[in-house]
């Protein structure tokens, strides 16, 4: 056998577990997805006067009480592929140093190895491999159900259900496993390292959020608010509510409240007042209450940023894990 | 017994100091957040008893800082209740798995079954301060919980009936017994942590849902009729509603009731909005019966955890180490 042959074999061997636990569960996960995505593309096809089963048009609600009762279910997937990377980047990765240090073999292995950092390289790669090939297939399959779910939706320019479908499934992934392997690598116990792990990635998860709608501020738009005209329907993402002054200085209500405007009225269109008897006389409009959108079209550009930056912030966990084994004792 | 703690202490030292101090820290802040809300609510009632009349289509309110910081502590009390649903969780299975399996994994099972006079005797040595330490960590999260929805501003010290059925209760510390028994066998069984880990949480959240499905029949099927007047508060769990004729006491659905009067039934109406001649009626669990079905959920989890506990003696009695 070849040194790659041997390299998977003996790689798989020591993960087998984990390995297997992760393909059953995104294959049972895969075959779900996909038997929902039929069955709601068969309803569909079966009531072609129906064009859009999440609009009310007359004479189609039994389609569409039946279509929402099995969309209710294909809802309930997306939700487990968006918490498959969380989970199997744990899985996978915290045992990768913890359970060697736990049962005393890591002084043999590191021994054995040309290298502390050569050793965990090959592991992580068999690791990082099956992690990135079974996230890939969630990230397809949960793209399959989306468009099924949504029909008349273009989901290529829309924010509707971010992270519970495509290529950020499998980075996010990437993320979550440097997250394992460094937290097992500092803790050296299987089941603590897993704890530490779970209570990082809720750290470091909100941290991405928070920092990526910082981010997403710089390309946000302002749009008229929910009751300042229509919705937003473009598959656009809501950042919040923020109020533009009469001068166009744009605030949040928090600001607003802080400069004394403690009491004011709306009117039908979203326009802001001091005043209930102002209300209506244009020229006495304090601003108008605004939502901060970032458009639909950009949704693509916004994914490929946020899977970047997981990506990257993955690949730095792992370097960091690297170090911590090149220190630490064996057992 | 103080041999027997020290050392269940040293073995799982870090998921003991973590888990049990974050179980104690839920406790805490579900006790916190209670006093810190009837506090507020005692303001706010004071500020309304005290605010001017409001003037007519202003929809400002007099009293908005405390009402803001009641929807602040609200959302609080809810990220709480959900740390005490996931307390007997956690604790059952981070504390339950490791106590066999870390053993065989590690293989220094042959050395303390060997050195112990029995292998059941050892195990109940090591299991008994582990799950002493996991009930109590659960009871005062359960107790705190209980506070905490007694404390609601919609409570007021009426009954709270069956609400937040899973975030308060003694019945928190049998659920987290259950779940570490579940944890102890499966450990027992497989003989390594981390499959362990995965087949107990299966495990777990079937026997939630099985639990969650049978007290929810149960309930059902004890579902009682109930006249509700006008003005009166009704409190217990709800399963449907009926309306009762004022006259000879009979009990039909809206259906029925459309059916037998077509579509008459209901042009009148009293009022209070019921058809004149009838009252409304609720199937429902009264709250009084509360403490019956927690009896009863205690009785399924308390049967998983013997039935665990037993099966994992018997493991542990007959495999290889």
């Amino acid at each position: 056998m070849n040194r790659i042959g041997s390299w998977f074999l003996l790689s798989f061997r020591l993960h087998r577990w984990e390995v297997l636990a992760s393909a059953a569960g995104v294959a049972l996960l895969a075959i779900a997805m996909l038997w929902f995505s039929s069955q709601l593309r068969a309803l569909a096809a079966s009531e072609p006067g129906c064009s859009d089963p999440a609009a009310y048009v007359a004479g189609c609600e039994q389609f569409a009480q039946r279509f929402s009762e099995l969309a209710d279910w294909g809802r309930q997937l997306l939700l487990v592929s968006w918490g498959a990377p969380f989970g199997m980047g744990l899985v996978l990765g915290v045992p990768l140093v913890a359970r060697e240090v736990e049962h005393r073999t890591a002084g043999m292995a590191w021994t054995l190895s040309r290298s502390r950092a050569v050793w965990l390289a090959q592991r992580v790669a068999f690791l990082a491999l099956v992690l990135i090939a079974v996230l890939a297939v969630v990230a397809v399959v949960s793209e399959i159900l989306a468009s099924a779910l949504m029909p008349n939706l273009t989901l290529d320019s829309d924010f509707t259900w971010y992270g519970r479908r495509g290529g950020l499934i499998v980075l996010r992934g990437v993320l979550s496993l440097g997250i394992g392997v460094l937290a097992g690598a500092v803790v050296g116990r299987l089941l603590p390292g897993i704890l530490v792990a779970a209570f990082a990635s809720v750290l470091v998860f909100s941290a991405l959020s928070l920092g990526m709608d910082r981010w997403l501020e710089t390309d946000a738009v302002l749009s008229p608010a929910m009751n300042g005209g229509p919705f937003d329907q473009s598959g656009g993402r809501s950042l919040g509510i923020r109020i533009e002054l009469a001068g166009g200085e744009v605030v949040t209500w928090e600001d607003l409240l802080a400069r004394g405007y403690t009491d004011w009225q709306e009117d039908m269109e979203g326009r802001l007042y001091t005043s209930v008897d102002d209300v209506g006389q244009l020229d006495r409009a304090i601003g108008w209450e605004r939502q901060l959108l970032v458009p639909g079209r950009l949704y693509p550009q916004i994914v490929l940023r946020e899977s970047a930056v997981a990506g990257a912030a993955g690949l730095v966990l792992l370097l960091a894990a690297v170090g911590v084994v090149g220190r630490r004792r064996p057992g | 017994m103080l041999r027997a703690f020290r050392l269940a202490y040293r073995m799982q030292r870090f998921e003991l100091r973590l888990l049990i101090g974050a179980a104690l820290l839920v406790a805490v802040a579900a006790l916190a957040i209670a006093w810190q809300t009837r506090v507020v609510r005692d303001e706010q009632l004071a500020c309304y008893r005290d605010a001017p009349t409001t003037v007519e289509g202003s929809l400002d309110s007099p009293c908005s800082a405390q009402d803001s910081s009641l929807v602040v502590l609200e959302q609080a009390a809810a990220f709480v209740k959900a740390g005490v649903v996931a307390t007997p969780i956690l604790l059952g299975l981070f504390l339950g798995i490791p106590l066999v399996a870390r053993e065989v994994e590690s293989r220094t099972a042959q050395l303390a079954w060997t050195i112990s006079r029995s292998r059941r005797r050892w195990l109940l040595q090591r299991a008994t301060p582990v799950l002493g330490t996991l009930v109590v960590a659960c009871l005062a999260g359960g107790i705190a919980g209980d506070v905490l929805v007694h404390a609601a501003p919609w409570v007021e010290g009426s009954d709270p009936g069956f609400s937040d059925w899973w975030a308060r209760g003694p019945q928190v510390a049998v659920r987290g017994i259950a779940v570490g028994a579940i944890g102890l066998v499966v450990g027992a069984f497989m003989g390594r942590q981390l499959p362990a880990l995965l087949l107990a949480g299966l495990c777990t959240f079937a026997l939630f849902v099985s639990a969650s499905l049978i007290l929810d029949g149960w309930m059902e099927a004890a579902a009682e009729p109930v006249v509700v007047g006008p003005d009166q508060i009704v409190s217990g769990k709800i399963y449907g509603s009926a309306v009762r004729g004022d006259a000879t006491g009979e009990v039909i659905s809206y259906e029925r009731a459309y059916e037998s009067f077509g579509e008459s039934f209901g042009e009148e109406i009293d009022e209070f909005g019921n058809p004149v001649g009838y009252s409304q009626v609720y199937f429902m669990v009264p709250s009084r019966r509360y403490g019956e079905f927690v009896l009863y959920e205690a009785a399924i989890f308390g049967l998983v955890a013997l039935a665990g506990i037993g099966a994992a003696t018997q493991i542990v009695a007959n495999r290889r180490p």
